[in-house]
C-alpha cells in the first residue's frame, strides 16, 4: 500500500472507527485510545492486507472488534463507562456541541440496557456508518439477521428514550 | 429518536487527536510487531533450531493443507487450483471478484471447510443461467453463535446486492427451524411453508424483513414487537441437512422460488 493511499483511507476511516469506539465503550478518551490501538495495528501489519477500498474498510473494522473485544476482555468492562469526557471540536457551534454532549451522555446510558450484541450492531450502524451487507460481511450474521436485530434495537432504545422523557 | 438522531449523537472527533495519531502511526517503524519480537531473543544453538523445526513444520503443513480454488461453471463446481490460501472466483473468468481481507476474518476453502466437518458439506451443482460464483469465502465452522460460511453469486448486469444469491451455512449451534431470533426465520406464519426435496423438509419465506426504514414506534403492539415485512424484497429457503443448517437468500425479485427450489434440490 502506497503512502498517499494510506492517508486517503486514514482521512476516511478514523472518524468512523472512532465513532464505532465512542458508542461501543461510551467514553471519549477510551474511544480514543481505541482508535488509535486500530490504526496502529494495521499500520503495522498493512503489508499482510491486499484488496480494494472496501476491503481495507473491512479489515480495519475487523481488527477494531478484535481490540474492542480485547478492552472488554481484560479489563472487564462488562458495562459502559460513562465519564464526563470534554468534548473539542473546531466546528460546531456552542449550542451544537451542548446538545451533542447532552445526547451521546444519554444515549450512552441507554446502550447499557442493550445485549452486548445489539450494542455492537448499533456502533457499526450508526457510530461506522455501515450498511447492512457490510455489517453482515464483518459480523458473520445474514443481512436480513442485521436488519432484524437492528430494528428491535432501535426500536427498544426509542421507548427507553420515551420513558425518560 | 430516529435514524437521523442516531448519527447525529455521535460526538465530535478531535482534529488535534487525528493529526497527532496520524504523525505517531506514521513514525512507527515498519518492521514493528514483525520482527519486534524476535530481536529480544538471544540467538543460540537451541534457538536456532527450534526456529527451522517451526519452519519446516509450517512449510509442510502449507504443502499438505493448501486450499484448491473451486468455483460454478454454469453447472456445477468444477475447476480446482491449488496455490492460494484463500477461496475466490478464479481470474481467468470472473476478473471482477471481489477483494476479501486475508486476516480477519480467516477463510477456508470449500473443500478444507467439507473436510472439517467429515464430508457433510453441500454444495449447488445448477445455479440459473446468468449467476456467477463472485465470493466464496468460507470462515471454519468455529464460531458457534455464527452464520459460518458465505457463498455469493450475482446475475449478470445487477447492481452491487440487488442481484445476489447468497448462502449460508451453520454447522455449530445450530437453531430450530422457525420461531428463533437467531434463525432469521422469524417470518409470521403466513410468510412461510414447508417445501420437501431429497426427503429434507424446508422452510420456504416469501419476502425478507424490510430493513430499508425504520417503522415508526406504532409497530410495538399490546408491548410486543411487529416486525414489517416486505413482499418486494425476493425469497429464501431454509433447511437442515446432516447437521448442517443452510440458508439460501436473495434480494433478487427476479428469482422465482421454483428456481431457489431447484438450487437446493442441486445440492450434493
Amino acid at each position: 500500500m502506497e503512502e498517499h493511499q494510506w492517508e486517503e483511507l486514514y482521512r476516511t476511516l478514523l472518524p468512523r472507527v472512532f465513532h464505532y469506539f465512542s458508542y461501543r465503550v461510551g467514553s471519549i478518551p477510551q474511544a480514543e485510545d481505541l482508535t488509535a490501538t486500530t490504526f496502529e495495528k494495521a499500520w503495522r501489519s498493512r503489508w499482510r492486507f491486499r484488496g480494494d477500498e472496501d476491503g481495507f474498510a473491512r479489515w480495519v473494522f475487523g481488527i477494531a472488534r478484535h481490540v474492542a473485544a480485547d478492552y472488554f476482555r481484560k479489563d472487564g468492562h462488562v458495562t459502559l463507562a460513562l465519564e464526563k469526557a470534554r468534548l473539542v471540536d473546531e466546528h460546531p457551534s456552542p449550542e451544537e456541541y451542548a446538545q451533542t454532549k447532552d445526547d451521546f451522555e444519554r444515549l450512552t446510558i441507554l446502550l447499557q440496557k442493550l445485549s452486548v450484541r445489539e450494542r455492537e450492531l448499533i456502533a457499526l450502524k450508526y457510530g461506522a456508518g455501515m450498511t447492512n451487507r457490510a455489517i453482515a460481511e464483518v459480523t458473520g450474521l445474514s443481512e436480513s439477521n442485521v436488519g432484524t436485530i437492528l430494528h428491535r434495537s432501535v426500536n427498544r432504545l426509542r421507548l427507553l428514550w420515551k420513558e425518560k422523557e | 429518536m430516529n435514524d437521523d438522531f442516531l448519527y447525529r449523537a455521535r460526538p465530535p472527533l478531535r482534529r488535534d487527536f487525528a493529526d497527532q495519531l496520524y504523525e505517531r502511526v506514521r513514525r512507527l517503524p515498519w518492521w514493528m510487531g514483525v520482527w519486534g519480537g524476535y530481536r529480544s531473543r538471544k540467538l543460540t544453538i537451541r534457538n536456532a533450531f527450534l526456529a527451522l523445526l517451526i519452519v519446516a513444520v509450517a512449510a509442510c503443513t502449507y504443502a499438505v493443507t493448501t486450499p484448491r480454488n473451486v468455483h460454478v461453471d454454469g453447472f456445477g463446481w468444477v475447476q480446482e487450483h491449488r496455490g492460494q490460501r484463500t477461496l475466490y472466483a478464479a481470474d481467468s473468468w470472473n476478473s471482477s471478484a471481489p477483494s476479501v481481507p486475508s486476516s480477519p476474518p480467516s477463510l477456508v476453502s470449500v473443500e478444507v471447510a467439507d473436510e472439517m466437518l467429515d464430508g457433510r458439506l453441500k454444495f449447488p451443482t445448477w445455479v440459473p443461467e446468468g449467476y456467477q460464483l463472485v465470493n466464496s469465502g468460507l470462515r471454519p465452522p468455529l464460531i458457534p453463535s455464527h452464520w459460518d460460511t458465505l457463498v455469493t453469486w450475482r446475475r449478470e448486469g445487477s447492481a452491487d446486492g440487488q442481484g445476489d444469491l447468497i448462502l449460508y451455512l451453520r454447522s455449530q449451534g445450530i437453531p430450530p427451524l422457525e420461531g428463533h431470533e437467531e434463525s432469521y426465520v422469524e417470518a409470521p406464519r403466513h410468510r412461510w411453508e414447508e417445501v420437501h426435496f431429497r426427503n429434507v423438509t424446508a422452510i420456504l419465506v416469501k419476502g425478507h424483513f424490510d430493513w430499508r426504514s425504520m417503522p415508526p414506534l406504532e409497530e410495538w403492539q399490546d408491548g410486543k414487537f411487529v416486525i414489517r415485512w416486505s413482499d418486494d424484497l425476493g425469497y429464501s429457503l431454509h433447511w437442515h441437512e446432516d447437521g448442517i443448517a443452510y440458508l439460501l437468500e436473495t434480494y433478487d425479485r427476479g428469482l422465482l422460488p421454483q428456481e431457489l427450489i431447484k438450487i437446493a434440490e442441486s445440492f450434493r
